[in-house]
C-alpha cells in the first residue's frame, strides 16, 4: 500500500480529504502565529504539540460524567425494550458528538456500575427478554465502534471501556457480556478498548466476587491482546478510590485535581506537549564531547528544563485562549454535563476546564541514555539509575508547575504514534548516530522492543516509571505468539506488575487472521486452507489496528520487536 | 549422577505448559521427527555435562517461580538421569514433554509432575491452536485432576 497515515486507525475518503486540508491549513496557521521562539520548537523537532489544529480551541480527553444528565426523565416514559435500545443509542449519540467537541479520546469510566445504576433508575425489570436485549446491545455496541470511521470522515472513535469493578448482579453481567461479546466478535472486530481494572478485594483473588470475571478477561486478552489492565493496587493507585481511576485513549491517567476530590471521572487532559528527549541529548554530546558523564546529565537536565518552560508557556497560551472560547462551541458538553464543574452553571470555562490536566510528555528515554552513556539504560544498574534521575527530575518540575500556576500539570510517558518515526527523521538531518538507524524512537520509558529480557525482568525494569509517570503509561510484555489458554501465565505477571508498581499493563503477540477461512495464527500463508489474503492486526500506541495502515515509524517498530518469550 | 543439558531457557516460556515456564532443553533424541523445531538437541553425544544436583539447585535459584517444564530432545533417552533431576526438584511445579505414550511414561516421576505432555510430533497433524501441544495426536495432561 502506497498511502500514507498519520494515525493507523485513519482511512481515506473524501470528506476526510478535506478535513486534512483545512487541519493542514489550520496547523500552518497557528503556527505561523505563535512567537518565532515556540514555533521553531516545533518546526524544529525538539518538542511536539499535540493536537495543534485544536490549538485553543478544544481541549484533549474525557472520561465522561455519564450519569450527571442522563436523560432519564426522557427515556422512563417508554417500555423497557425501547428504554434499553435508548440507552446505547445515547451513548453512540454522545461519542459521535463528542468527537466533534473535543480532539481526542472518550472514556467510560465504570462502564459496569454505570450502566447497572442506569437499570435501576429506569426500573428496567432483569428478565431474561431484557438481559439478552442487553447482551445484544453490547456486541452491536461494540460492532459500531469497530466499525466506524466516520470522525472527521476518516477515522474512528477513540473510546474506552473501564470495567470490572462492580459486584452487583446486573454490574457483573455488563462485565460478561462485554468481554464474552468481544471474544465471540472474532479477530477482526478490535475495538474498543476494554480496561480491565484489577483490585485486591473485588476480583484479584479466587475469594473475591469477581474473581470470575478477571479470569473471563485473561481469557479474552488471551485471544485478543484486549483487555489491557489497570492495577489499582499498585504504588501510584492504591491511595485511591478504584472507581475513580480510569484510562482513557491510549493511556491517559487523570487522577490527583487542586480543585476537587481526586478522580478521573468528568476530567481530561486539556493538551499534551512531547519533548524529544533524545535530541537534547544530541545535542549535549555535540556540543560537549569531552565532559564526564555527570556534567553531561547535568548540561541535558539544564537544556531540558530551558525547553520545557518554553512548552509550558505554549501550553498556558493555549489553555488561556481555550477558557476565553464561547459556551456554545460545546454544546453536547452542556447538555449532558460530562465534565465536573457543571458546564451550564458555570459562570466561564474556566471553572470547567481548570479541573483538566496540563501534560508534559517524553519519548524515547532508551535512545537518550544510549546516547549519553553508549549503552540502553535498563543494561546497567547506572544507566537504571540516570534513567530514574531524569524522569524523577521531570516529574519534581511538573509537580512545581502547580504550585507555580496554580492549575493540574502531569508528567506523561508519550506512546507518540506519528511522532515515534517523524522526530527521528528530523535529527537525521542534523546528526548520525546508530539509535536513529532503525528509524523509531522507543515509547517513553520503554525498554527497546529488543532487549530479549524476560517477561518479569521487563517488568521490574519498568515499574518504577509508572510511579513517576503520573500523567499515564503503559507497560507492554511481548510474546512471540498468542499465549493459547495461558491465562495463568498473564496472572502472574499482573501480580508481578503489582508488586513492581506497574500502574496499566497490557500483553501483545501477533494475530494473523486468513481472509478466507477466517483461521487465526502467525503466517504469510494460511496453515488452514493455503490462502495468501491474510490480515495483520497488531497493537499500535495502545490500540489495535490493521498492519498496513500504520505509521512508518511504529512499522519499523513492529519489524524490531522481539518477544519477551 | 549427571545429564547432558542442550540449553535452558529461564522465565520467559508461555507455550510448554501453564504459566511463565523455565525450561530444560536435555540433550539427545534418536526419534528425527519431520519438522523438528530444535534439531540442536538431536546429538546424544554432546552437551555441556551438568551434576544433578547441581542442576536443581541452579533451577531453584534462578527460576522465579519454580514452574519448569523438563523438554528436550527426549528427556527419557537420559532416562536415569532425567528421574533422578525430577525427585531432586520435588516441590517444583513440574512438567515433562516427552514422545513417548504414557504408558511408557516410568510410574515412578507421576507422584513428581504437575503436567505431562506425551506423543510424537506428527508434521501432518501440525496444530497451532491447541495449547501446549504441537501436533493434533499429542495429549497434555494435567496429572492432579485425570489421574
Amino acid at each position: 500500500m502506497g498511502e500514507t497515515y498519520e494515525n493507523a486507525s485513519d482511512r481515506k475518503s473524501y470528506v476526510g480529504t478535506i478535513f486534512n486540508k483545512g487541519s493542514d491549513l489550520t496547523k500552518k496557521e497557528i503556527l505561523d502565529s505563535l512567537p518565532k521562539e515556540w514555533s521553531d520548537l516545533h518546526t524544529k523537532g525538539y518538542i511536539y504539540i499535540h493536537d495543534l489544529n485544536a490549538y485553543g480551541t478544544t481541549y484533549n480527553c474525557l472520561n465522561f460524567s455519564i450519569l450527571n444528565k442522563f436523560p432519564f426523565d426522557e427515556l422512563n416514559q417508554y417500555n423497557d425494550t425501547l428504554k434499553i435500545l435508548e440507552i446505547f443509542g445515547h451513548f453512540r449519540n454522545i461519542i459521535a458528538k463528542m468527537a466533534n467537541e473535543q480532539s481526542g479520546g472518550m472514556g467510560f469510566a465504570n462502564f459496569d456500575e454505570d450502566i447497572s445504576t442506569i437499570f435501576d433508575k429506569l426500573h428496567i425489570e432483569h428478565s431474561e427478554k431484557n438481559m439478552e436485549l442487553l447482551s445484544a446491545s453490547i456486541l452491536s455496541f461494540i460492532r459500531w465502534i469497530n466499525g466506524v470511521h466516520e470522525r472527521c470522515g476518516l477515522t474512528s472513535y477513540y473510546v474506552t471501556l473501564n470495567l470490572g469493578l462492580s459486584t452487583n448482579t446486573l454490574g457483573q453481567k455488563v462485565t460478561e457480556y462485554v468481554l464474552t461479546s468481544f471474544r465471540m466478535a472474532g479477530p477482526k472486530v478490535f475495538k474498543p478498548n476494554i480496561v480491565f481494572k484489577v483490585k485486591e478485594g473485588i476480583n484479584l483473588k479466587k475469594s473475591d466476587p469477581n474473581y470470575y470475571l478477571l479470569e473471563l478477561a485473561l481469557a479474552t486478552t488471551c485471544e485478543k491482546m484486549i483487555p489491557t489492565y489497570v492495577l489499582c493496587d499498585c504504588e501510584s493507585n492504591k491511595k485511591y478510590n478504584p472507581k475513580n481511576l480510569s484510562v482513557m485513549g491510549c493511556r491517559t491517567r487523570v487522577v490527583q485535581n487542586i480543585f476537587g476530590e481526586p478522580t478521573g471521572i468528568g476530567r481530561g487532559n486539556i493538551a499534551n506537549i512531547t519533548i524529544n528527549l533524545p535530541r537534547i541529548a544530541l545535542d549535549i554530546n555535540a556540543a560537549y564531547p569531552s565532559v564526564e558523564t555527570e556534567q553531561k546529565i547535568s548540561l541535558f537536565l539544564e537544556k531540558w528544563k530551558e525547553i520545557a518552560a518554553t512548552a509550558v508557556n505554549i501550553l498556558l497560551d493555549r489553555y488561556k485562549k481555550l477558557i476565553s472560547m464561547d459556551k456554545i462551541y460545546f454544546p453536547t458538553n452542556m447538555a449532558f454535563d460530562l465534565w465536573t464543574g457543571g458546564f451550564l452553571a458555570a459562570a466561564s470555562l474556566e471553572e470547567i476546564f481548570r479541573n483538566g490536566t496540563q501534560a508534559l510528555g517524553f519519548i524515547g528515554l532508551s535512545e537518550t541514555i544510549e546516547i549519553l552513556i553508549g549503552s540502553p539504560y535498563y543494561e546497567t544498574t547506572f544507566g537504571t539509575e540516570l534513567a530514574l534521575k531524569i524522569v524523577r527530575e521531570m516529574r519534581a518540575y511538573t509537580n512545581n508547575l502547580i504550585n507555580i500556576y496554580n492549575l493540574n500539570f502531569s508528567l506523561l510517558a508519550t506512546a507518540g504514534e506519528q511522532i515515534s518515526g517523524s522526530l527521528p527523521e528530523k535529527d537525521c538531518k542534523y546528526y548520525d548516530h546508530p539509535v536513529l538507524k532503525k528509524g523509531f524512537y522507543t515509547n517513553s520509558f520503554h525498554v527497546n522492543v529488543d532487549s530479549g529480557l524476560t517477561p518479569f525482568e521487563k517488568i521490574e525494569k519498568e515499574g518504577p516509571f509508572h510511579t513517576l509517570c503520573n500523567g499515564g503509561c503503559i507497560s507492554y510484555v511481548e510474546f512471540s505468539s498468542a499465549p493459547i489458554s495461558n491465562t495463568e501465565a498473564l496472572y502472574e505477571l499482573i501480580c508481578h506488575g503489582i508488586n513492581c508498581g506497574i500502574h496499566y499493563l497490557g500483553f501483545n503477540f501477533p494475530i494473523d487472521v486468513c481472509n478466507k477461512c477466517g483461521e487465526k495464527g502467525i503466517f504469510d500463508i494460511c496453515d488452514s486452507c493455503g490462502s495468501k489474503d491474510i490480515t495483520r492486526i497488531r497493537r499500535v500506541s495502545g490500540y489495535l489496528e490493521i498492519l498496513d495502515y500504520f505509521t512508518s515509524g511504529k512499522k519499523n517498530e513492529v519489524k524490531n520487536r522481539k518477544s519477551n518469550n | 549422577m549427571y545429564i547432558y543439558i542442550n540449553s535452558i531457557d529461564y522465565n520467559r516460556s508461555i507455550s510448554d505448559g501453564p504459566g511463565i515456564r523455565t525450561v530444560v532443553y536435555v540433550q539427545g533424541c534418536t526419534l528425527h521427527c519431520e519438522g523438528c523445531h530444535n534439531k540442536s538437541t538431536w546429538d546424544t553425544n554432546c552437551g555441556p555435562k551438568y551434576d544433578i544436583v547441581e542442576l536443581a539447585y541452579e533451577l531453584k535459584e534462578k527460576s522465579l517461580n519454580h514452574k519448569i517444564t523438563i523438554s528436550g530432545g527426549e528427556p527419557l533417552f537420559q532416562k536415569e538421569a532425567v528421574i533422578s533431576l525430577i525427585k531432586e526438584l520435588e516441590g517444583c511445579d513440574l512438567c515433562l514433554y516427552t514422545s513417548n505414550n504414557f504408558d511408557e511414561v516410568p510410574k515412578e516421576i507421576l507422584p513428581y509432575l504437575h503436567y505431562l505432555k506425551v506423543g510424537k510430533y506428527k508434521q501432518e497433524l501440525r496444530c497451532t491452536t491447541i495449547p501446549y501441544i504441537g501436533s493434533r495426536n499429542q495429549k497434555f495432561i494435567d496429572l492432579t485432576t485425570e489421574y
